[in-house]
């Protein structure tokens, strides 16, 4: 796990960049949020500040992305997060 | 430090680490953390995709097994339930897309559509191409454990396990042991 921290084969002084994606499949805050806390520890670390964080939500076809973005907004409404869903076509 | 994340042995650690982990989050509930959500600085995107369960077998059983009764499951999407309402305390999850409170914002959402999952070129699965086309460049996914089926044996297992992850750099498999619980507070 330190290894994946300071980032794997990376240095342990060089800081990563770009994202770190959080998938959630076919379930809505799986792990009771442990999945978004990950990140948010990582990015503590030095080496992984740079970064940000998306989140990827697969659904089945029969749900409807109008409202599974409605539910997440409200779901990071609740937690206060500033955040901007997008639903791409 | 060389270390292949997508090796079946890192698999079995992974999955080792995060129960522990888990445990520690269980363990220290009470402790509580003090809601990391609301110290979030940084714009976090969410996209949401539609595929056929069917797609991804191994994830499938999440979908089952949480159906109806808690309403965390996709499939049955019960919106009228405040999702978070026993976990989190505040007050400002009833929003929806208003803001958050406290000086936090909401920015507008955009116009929903679909994503049909597509097999493209070599990718085992459609949920495999959906990881390598979003992911492959990110410096860390964060993906739920596949669940083993019952007539898959341990290495069909792992070699699907690192199939399915084979484009990304790094990754971390949480498998939930269903007894997580973190606390959020406000300050």
């Amino acid at each position: 796990m330190g290894s994946a921290v300071n980032g794997a084969s990376a240095g342990v002084d060089e800081r990563m960049k770009g994202f770190i994606d959080v998938w959630w499949l076919f379930d809505l805050f799986p792990s009771n949020g442990l999945m978004l806390l990950l990140p948010y520890l990582l990015q503590k670390h030095r080496a992984w500040s740079q970064c940000a964080t998306r989140l990827f939500v697969v659904a089945t076809p029969t749900t409807d992305l109008t409202k599974l973005k409605r539910l997440i907004q409200t779901l990071i409404a609740a937690g206060g997060i500033v955040v901007q869903v997008l639903a791409l076509g | 430090m060389a270390l292949c994340l997508r090796s079946p042995f890192f698999c079995y650690k992974i999955a080792s680490i995060s129960f522990t982990l888990s445990f520690f989050v269980h363990s220290f509930c009470a402790v509580t953390f003090l809601f990391f959500f609301f110290s979030f600085s940084f714009n976090r995107q969410v996209e949401c995709f539609h595929m056929d369960p069917e797609e991804a077998p191994r994830f499938q059983s999440s979908t089952e097994a949480r159906a109806a009764p808690t309403g965390h499951a996709l499939t049955g999407l019960p919106l009228n339930a405040p999702l978070l309402a026993p976990t989190i305390s505040g007050g400002s999850g009833g929003g929806g897309s208003s803001g958050g409170g406290d000086g936090v914002e909401l920015s507008k959402a955009s116009d929903a559509s679909t994503v049909k999952a597509k097999r493209k070129g070599p990718a085992p699965s459609a949920l495999a191409g959906l990881l390598a086309t979003h992911s492959s460049d990110s410096a860390l996914c964060v993906i739920t454990l596949p669940k083993k089926r019952h007539d898959q044996g341990a290495g069909a297992w792992l070699k699907a396990t690192e199939e399915l992850v084979a484009a990304l750099q790094r990754v971390i498999f949480v498998q939930e042991s269903g007894h997580e619980r973190i606390q959020f507070m406000r300050d």
